[in-house]
Parts: structure tokens; C-alpha cells; sequence
């Protein structure tokens, strides 16, 4: 069985955008709102749609000069997992600022 | 440039299996719409950085790059050693280096070619550092004209090295042991 990790910073911050930007978002403007190098993006693009949490289909815009694009777009499981994960990370910073408050 | 770079992803990208290079021709076709110049250089300069690294990985392995890097990092420190001896005039520090070399570069080779020996190796050679470095204080070695002090510091930091090689062997045995997964 294919042990699954926890999706890292950078791909929850990924997350973060695509969940923010309605219709998807194309590589290069996903690099720049996550603020990822391409080297670091495209890798985490291809493991996040192994996992079904992305979608990506070619955006093919007659007025555009140049090849065919690919459009991300973030699936309703992928939604449903970064919800949970920064429920999770709400929860593991949530006790630390509360032992903050009392000092 | 940045027609070479895309040829270059584009022969990278050849050789992987399946569908693994698929992010490379995706990378190569969003690089046409990044403004020229600097930031398309840039842009496809990050992926065929990671090509690379996503080749070593799948042809090489973790395991088996690690232990690339050990033995080479192994076979640098002998060499450092080799110079600094050369230079010693004391025949005890330099008889002491050499012996260093040989212990050293056992293990470089070990690390390359086989992580169980090299941690017994680690193991025993650790413990032999230890005893030699309390050896060395011994009171009827107090009268004899040897540098005690050099020679127990060398073989304190010889047994620290042991010790981190043994860890690292350690870890290097269990990355992609399936007992493990």
C-alpha cells in the first residue's frame, strides 16, 4: 500500500489560492499568488492532481497567442482537505496563543 | 537561453516513465505565455532544476545517493587529512593522520558498497576510539614524549565521527527498506 504524507506548507498555501480563485487558476499566476518557484510548483500540481485533489484541463482561448494552456482547478475533495487542514493548523496554533494569553 | 532550456526539458522530460514527465510538457507550454526574457529564463531554469532532482530520484534512489554522498564526502576528508599530514614533522601526529586515512577512507568505501559492515565498522571503530582516547591518560604515558593532548583530542573527534557515521549508515539502511513503510 502507498504510504499518502501530509501535504506541506507550500502545497496548503497552493490550496489556500486555488480555493480563493473562482474558475482556476494557470501556472504562472499560481506561482505568483503562492509565491513558488516553478521548479517547486508544477511537482506539487502533479502530486495534489494524483491525489484527485486538483484538476487539470487544457484552457484553449481562441483570442490568446500561444500553445495551450493547462487550468487548475481545485476539485471538491481537494475543498473538503484543505478545510480540514487549516482546521488542523487552527488547532495546533489555537493552545499555544492561549498559553500566550496567560503569560 | 531560453531555447536551450527548452530543449533541455524536452529531452529530460523523454526520459522519464509513463506519465511522470507529464509536469515538464505542461511547464513548457505555460512557459511560452510567461513574459520574455529574465522571467521565462528564470521560470523554466526552476524546472529543469527539478527534472534533474526528480530524475535522480527515480533512477538513483535516496538510498543509493546518500551513500554517494557519504562515500564522497568520506573520500574529501581523507584527502584533507593526507595534506595536513604531509606537512607534520612529529612522527607521532603524522603516524596518527595516516592511520585516520586508512580508517576513513575504510569507511568511504564501506558507505558506497555496504551500509551492514559499515555500521559494525562504525560500531566497533567508536568504541576503539573511546578506549584509546581514556588509554591515553594513563599515568606511564605521562613520562613519554608523545603530543597526549593532540593525540586525545584526534581521537575524541575520531569517535564522534564514528558515531555520526554509524547514525548515518543507520538511517540510510532503513530509507526504502519496506519493513519500514
Amino acid at each position: 500500500m502507498k504510504r499518502q504524507r501530509q501535504p506541506s506548507k507550500s502545497a496548503i498555501n497552493l490550496l489556500g489560492c486555488l480555493a480563493q480563485a473562482r474558475g482556476g487558476l494557470h501556472g504562472y499566476a499560481l506561482m505568483k499568488s503562492a509565491g513558488l518557484a516553478s521548479g517547486t510548483l508544477y511537482p506539487i500540481l502533479k502530486r495534489l492532481t494524483e491525489r484527485g485533489w486538483l484538476e487539470k484541463n487544457w484552457d484553449i482561448q481562441p483570442d490568446e497567442t500561444g500553445p495551450p494552456r493547462r487550468l487548475y482547478t481545485l476539485t471538491p475533495l481537494g475543498y473538503q482537505n484543505w478545510e480540514r487542514l487549516c482546521a488542523l493548523k487552527t488547532a495546533e496554533t489555537a493552545p499555544l496563543q492561549l498559553s500566550g494569553e496567560t503569560t | 537561453m531560453n531555447h536551450i532550456l527548452d530543449k533541455l526539458l524536452k529531452r529530460v522530460s523523454e526520459r522519464f516513465p509513463d506519465s511522470c514527465g507529464v509536469w515538464i510538457d505542461d511547464l513548457r507550454l505555460e512557459s511560452r505565455h510567461v513574459p520574455a526574457g529574465f522571467r521565462r529564463t528564470r521560470f523554466l531554469w526552476g524546472g529543469v532544476k527539478a527534472a534533474f532532482g526528480e530524475i535522480l530520484r527515480l533512477t538513483v534512489g535516496p538510498k543509493r545517493l546518500g551513500q554517494a554522498l557519504f562515500a564522497v564526502a568520506g573520500f574529501a576528508v581523507c584527502l584533507m587529512l593526507y595534506a595536513a599530514a604531509i606537512l607534520q614533522e612529529d612522527p607521532a601526529v603524522k603516524s596518527a593522520l595516516f592511520l585516520l586515512i586508512v580508517v576513513y577512507g575504510f569507511a568511504a568505501g564501506l558507505a558506497a558498497f555496504n551500509l551492514k559492515i559499515l555500521k559494525r565498522f562504525t560500531l566497533c571503530g567508536s568504541l576503539a576510539f573511546l578506549v584509546s582516547w581514556a588509554g591515553l591518560a594513563a599515568p606511564t604515558l605521562a613520562t613519554a614524549e608523545l603530543p597526549l593532548a593532540f593525540l586525545r583530542a584526534l581521537s575524541l573527534e575520531a569517535c564522534g565521527v564514528m558515531i555520526a557515521l554509524f547514525i548515518g549508515a543507520s538511517y540510510l539502511d532503513w530509507v526504502e527498506n519496506p519493513n519500514h513503510a
